[in-house]
């Protein structure tokens, strides 16, 4: 395999490391309940641990009030 | 975080025997951020996984770092038709609401370069095939605000299908 094949391999692998598709369902359910320490959880989880607690909360918050509806209507 | 892949300043070089390890170090704050991809549905996402791309189609994000509004607005006027600006930090985001091919994406991106479209943005997003855009806060910088939308409908429609491409990253924050 050459260089620029495993370049393109690594943008593909963080393409789909990076998608919150997986996780979604999960997430709406803990929001929806009002649960945004589940939601940080797994915002946690996904990130390998790189953003957690009160950040997490957060960036959990941030997403819910912007895509709430929409996510609730999709995942809900 | 230690990369050896950017920032600015010289490529230290250490010979190791016969081979020569380049190494550029630079100190940068890291940040998680959250946005969505361009793909226009999952379909095409799929399509664009099994090695499809020019065809592939996306809405058509810009990032204009720097410029004026009504150079970013009369972008969006000339060629997106049904459009969204949103202030950023640094400049301006511009959403076209109208999905188009990967080929007719990338061309307009040239075009937007003469309006002030971010090099690297264009860099970037050439070589991952496909366009991100922050929708979050990032550190201290805000959430980009939404300034102008041509159609309340296509900006609904446009966000109800983010819901699919919703992304959580990494960024660094100078």
């Amino acid at each position: 395999m050459g260089v620029v094949d495993k370049v393109i391999d690594e943008l593909d692998d963080f393409l789909e490391r990076m998608d919150l598709a997986d996780i979604l369902p999960e997430f709406v359910e803990a929001m929806s309940q009002g649960d945004v320490h589940k939601a940080a959880e797994i915002i946690a989880e996904f990130t390998n641990g790189n953003i957690e607690g009160e950040n997490a909360k957060y960036l959990a918050w941030e997403i819910w009030e912007t895509f709430g509806d929409e996510l609730r209507e999709m995942y809900g | 975080m230690v990369s050896v892949l950017g920032g600015s300043g010289k490529i230290k070089r250490f010979r190791i025997g016969n081979a020569l390890l380049g190494l550029r170090i630079f100190v940068a704050k890291t940040v998680y951020t959250w946005g969505f991809s361009s793909f226009y549905d999952r379909d095409n996402f799929e399509r664009f996984k099994k090695g499809d791309y020019w065809s592939v189609y996306h809405y058509p994000f810009f990032d204009f770092d720097g410029a004026k509004f009504v150079d970013v607005h009369d972008f969006g006027l000339l060629y997106l038709g049904y459009h969204a600006v949103l202030k950023t930090s640094a400049g301006y985001h511009l959403i076209g609401l109208l999905p188009m091919s990967w080929y007719q994406v990338t061309k307009l991106m040239f075009e937007a370069l003469k309006y002030g479209l971010d090099t690297k943005y264009l860099r970037i997003s050439i070589f991952r095939g496909y366009c991100v855009l922050r929708y979050g806060s990032k550190g201290k910088k805000k959430k980009p605000e939404l300034l102008v939308v041509t159609s309340e409908k296509k900006w609904r429609e446009f966000i109800k299908s983010r819901t699919k491409f919703l992304i959580i990253y990494e960024t660094t924050n100078w």
